[in-house]
């Protein structure tokens, strides 16, 4: 019972904020969607910062460990960004709901939030940093490179998001795949990449390896 | 720009203060109204810099800029009102700044290079309007969004036209690449700004610069620029300090 109401409350709290946007979310908002009393949610939050910042941690982990199991069924580093980014855009597309706060709430919910969204984008880095030895990706770029790369692909996600055209994101693919491959593998496989991703983006499904 | 009216105990930086004598001055009118005008603005960079967005509040423009609160709804319907307007003279004194860098130089790449250098240092310069403009602007509400979006938009059509202008068309990397570079240095330049680290930026442009051009010239030309850059790149300690704020 006592998790079900957690459970209730952090879905509630993920309703109210992709609807009205993290400022405008009231506790009362939260507590009516849940169907609890004001009671239960302080028995299990402090405020409003702590409920969000419990949700914004689990659709977080729901997206990495999405994103990571993606990336991991690649056999090559180019596959596996090849599946992880398509997983993720795909996600996304999936369920607005988690893609409005992680990608636009998050950044107006105040600094502790901020704190995990640049854990997270730190973790996406590292997925995009080739490992030594690979076969295709031989090129190498800075470390500040590899922080644009990301921030780059969050900025166009983000605008997609801010201008609800969630369900656009997969056709996103091709492009923000060969900014991500360019660096390490070079133009002609990074555009063979984005030809390879044109055909399947639009089904919305993660590519064949 | 505007100068800053920020009592001295909540200054980040040293600043002019910059003040009308109380009562009659003998001064135009409309000096006096473009004179509070621009008080008003410096006063919301100072405080949404200092307090955040959600929490600055019209009381707190009011107090800092030194204007009454009739003066201030004179010139603005509210808090959101006289936070576009600030953010419009930034980012209009940004646009110029970065523009005329963009025009003086020969090809994508000097252009590329010449309008990054302006862009951080202007931000590097003016840490109070980067918190505000950068940082304070994705908590301001859409309006504030929106016109960021706008001016995102603009510097990705100056990589675009530049790119159009000196490459053939089979050469051009796909659509979304220059949204995607100029969404890349506003994640680096908004992370170093909300650490406060607005001042290391101008190193980072050689890191920045390869990010750009190398969809467009190739990863060899790329790290040789990179290169170039790092070593010509000084401490910023061993440049001249520039003038003071206009």
């Amino acid at each position: 019972m006592v998790s079900n109401q957690r459970e209730r409350i952090l879905d509630g709290v993920l309703q109210a904020a992709s609807r009205g946007g993290y400022a405008a979310m009231r506790i009362e908002d939260v507590i009516a969607i849940a169907g609890v009393s004001r009671r239960t949610f302080y028995d299990h939050f402090a405020n409003k910062e702590d409920a969000f910042l419990a949700s914004y941690d689990l659709v977080l982990e729901q997206l990495l460990s999405g994103v990571s199991t993606a990336f991991a069924s690649g056999e090559t580093w180019t596959s596996r960004v090849r599946r992880g980014l398509a997983a993720f855009l795909n996600l996304l597309a999936a369920e607005p709901v988690l893609a409005r706060v992680c990608v636009v709430e998050a950044l107006a919910a105040g600094p502790r939030a901020l704190e995990r969204r640049t854990r997270a984008m730190r973790a996406f880095q590292e997925l995009l940093m080739p490992p030594p030895g690979d076969a295709l990706a031989t090129g190498s770029a800075p470390p500040v490179a590899i922080e644009a790369i990301v921030g780059g692909i969050y900025e166009v996600i983000y605008s997609r998001v801010t201008t609800h055209r969630t369900e656009e994101l997969p056709t996103l693919l091709p492009s923000l795949l060969h900014s991500a491959l360019l660096p390490f593998v070079g133009p002609d496989i990074a555009e063979a990449e984005y030809q390879r991703v044109t055909q399947t983006a639009s089904k919305r499904s993660v590519p064949a390896p | 720009m505007f100068p800053s009216a920020l009592p001295d105990s909540r200054k980040k930086r040293q600043r002019e203060p910059y003040q009308l004598p109380a009562g009659r001055h003998g001064l135009s009118r409309q000096f006096v109204v473009s004179n509070q005008r621009e008080r008003i603005l410096a006063a919301v960079a100072d405080v949404c810099s200092a307090a955040g967005y959600a929490a600055m509040s019209v009381e707190d423009i009011v107090v800092t800029s030194g204007v009454s609160r009739r003066t201030f709804y004179d010139n603005f319907s509210g808090k959101e009102d006289a936070y576009l307007a600030a953010f419009d003279a930034v980012t209009q004194q940004l646009l110029e700044r970065v523009g005329a860098a963009y025009a003086e130089a020969d090809g994508l790449v000097a252009k590329a290079r010449e309008s990054l250098a302006g862009l951080l240092s202007f931000i590097a310069d003016e840490p109070t309007f980067a918190d505000m403009c950068i940082v304070e602007v994705m908590a301001a509400g859409p309006s504030a969004i929106e016109r960021r979006n706008r001016t995102m938009t603009a510097f990705a059509q100056m990589i675009e036209k530049a790119a159009a202008d000196e490459l053939p068309k089979s050469k051009l990397p796909p659509q979304l690449t220059a949204e995607t570079l100029v969404g890349g240095i506003y994640e680096v330049v908004y992370s170093r700004v909300l650490q406060g680290r607005g001042d290391e930026l101008p190193a980072l442009l050689p890191d920045l610069l390869f990010s750009v051009v190398l969809p467009y010239v190739g990863q060899e030309t790329a790290t040789s620029l990179l290169k170039n850059e790092r070593r010509r790149s000084k401490p910023r300690a061993a440049r001249q300090a520039g003038p003071g704020d206009s």
